[in-house]
């Protein structure tokens, strides 16, 4: 992986991070806002979807997010080929547990979450790097 | 780039920064201001009087008394659910506690849910279908709700003509109403609106909120 690859990989994943920051606020205060009588609910993040096995999902974004950023600056500071393997495994990851969600979002919740859909953009982006990316 | 003889210290401690920076820019974006939630009017202990045939649950006599305004449909108002029977369960001896409709105009079956709860509120139980209705709002919000409704009054062992008559009873429906009426003149922003002896409070996030809520409270009483 090349250093503009790499540059545009690491800025991409702060785009992420970023996105999970803002959701994660987003859940936190989920509480404070409740349902506006103005604007109703935000239907996909605070429906049942909204954590896996107990765990808001938001926070499990901003690990995600978090793990990768770390990664991509380990393999810019190391060079080690075991770690963007590891890398491309969670984003492989990240990204069939994003399809799964963009499906609940479309066929089950019949409403989308913009910044969730922001976040599976970013993976998609992030495994296409990784998956078509040329060795230095 | 040349890759090597870079000071790790400041790579790392560089990311570390950067990422401290973004979330911080972040929250200071996405943090909801103080006054989103606060109703202007607030609430007076007149309004939020007992009413007659009011569903409360816990000591009746209890020095605080607590008011929901909620909606079913509302994901919030679900998440809190079990949140206030863990509190009522500590605290069923100091505290009463009162729920109110406020159906959102939003939600589609906000007004019908209540409707149900009511209706098997006149055969004696209102708080075992609040429960369910409140702990499956993905069942019934999303399909037909009159279905899941009637079967819940089924599971609850009502009678079933009794039942279906009184979601057309009209007093059931002024009842709703007039909670929704009450709501409205406190200026609720936002459902569920909880009332410490008639005192709007801010949400709390969780269950060990608003248990340290109910103690401040009541230490002070």
């Amino acid at each position: 992986m090349n250093s503009v690859w790499r540059g545009i990989y690491f800025t991409l994943a702060l785009v992420g991070f970023s996105d999970a920051v803002y959701l994660t606020i987003k859940h936190f205060y989920q509480a404070d806002a409740g349902c506006l009588l103005s604007e109703g609910c935000d239907a996909v993040l605070k429906s049942e979807f909204s954590s896996f096995m107990g765990i808001p999902l938001a926070y499990m974004g901003l690990a995600y997010y978090l793990l990768i950023v770390i990664c991509i600056t380990a393999y810019h500071q190391t060079r080690k080929s075991d770690i963007l393997k590891g890398l491309f495994l969670l984003n492989l990851s990240g990204f069939a547990f994003s399809l799964w969600l963009v499906y609940l979002q479309a066929f089950v919740l019949n409403s989308y979450c913009t910044w969730c859909l922001i976040s599976a953009g970013v993976t998609t982006l992030l495994l296409s790097i990784l998956t078509f990316r040329k060795e230095d | 780039m040349p890759s090597k003889k870079r000071n790790p210290l400041a790579l790392w401690g560089g990311l570390a920064a950067l990422l401290v920076v973004i979330s911080a820019t972040v929250w200071f974006v996405a943090k909801p201001s103080d006054s989103q939630a606060t109703p202007q009017g607030a609430g007076s202990m007149a309004d939020l009087a007992p009413v007659p045939a009011e569903w409360g649950i816990g000591n009746p006599n209890a020095k605080l008394r607590i008011v929901e305004f909620g909606d079913y449909q509302c994901g919030a108002c679900g998440y809190f659910h079990p949140i206030i029977k863990q509190v009522m369960e500590e605290f069923g001896d100091e505290v009463y506690f009162v729920f109110r409709h406020f159906p959102l105009p939003s939600h589609q079956f906000a007004k019908s849910a209540a409707t149900a709860a009511e209706a098997a509120g006149r055969q004696g139980k209102f708080w075992e279908m609040h429960d369910l209705i409140m702990s499956n709002q993905g069942a019934w919000s999303r399909g037909i709700p009159t279905t899941v409704f009637l079967q819940m009054a089924r599971q609850l062992g009502l009678n079933d003509i009794q039942f279906q008559q009184d979601l057309r009873n009209a007093d059931i429906a002024a009842k709703i109403d007039r909670d929704f009426n009450t709501g409205r003149q406190l200026n609720i922003p936002s459902v569920p609106a909880f009332f410490f002896n008639g005192v709007y409070i801010q949400n709390p996030a969780d269950v060990e909120g608003f248990r340290n809520l109910i103690k401040a409270e009541l230490a002070k009483l």
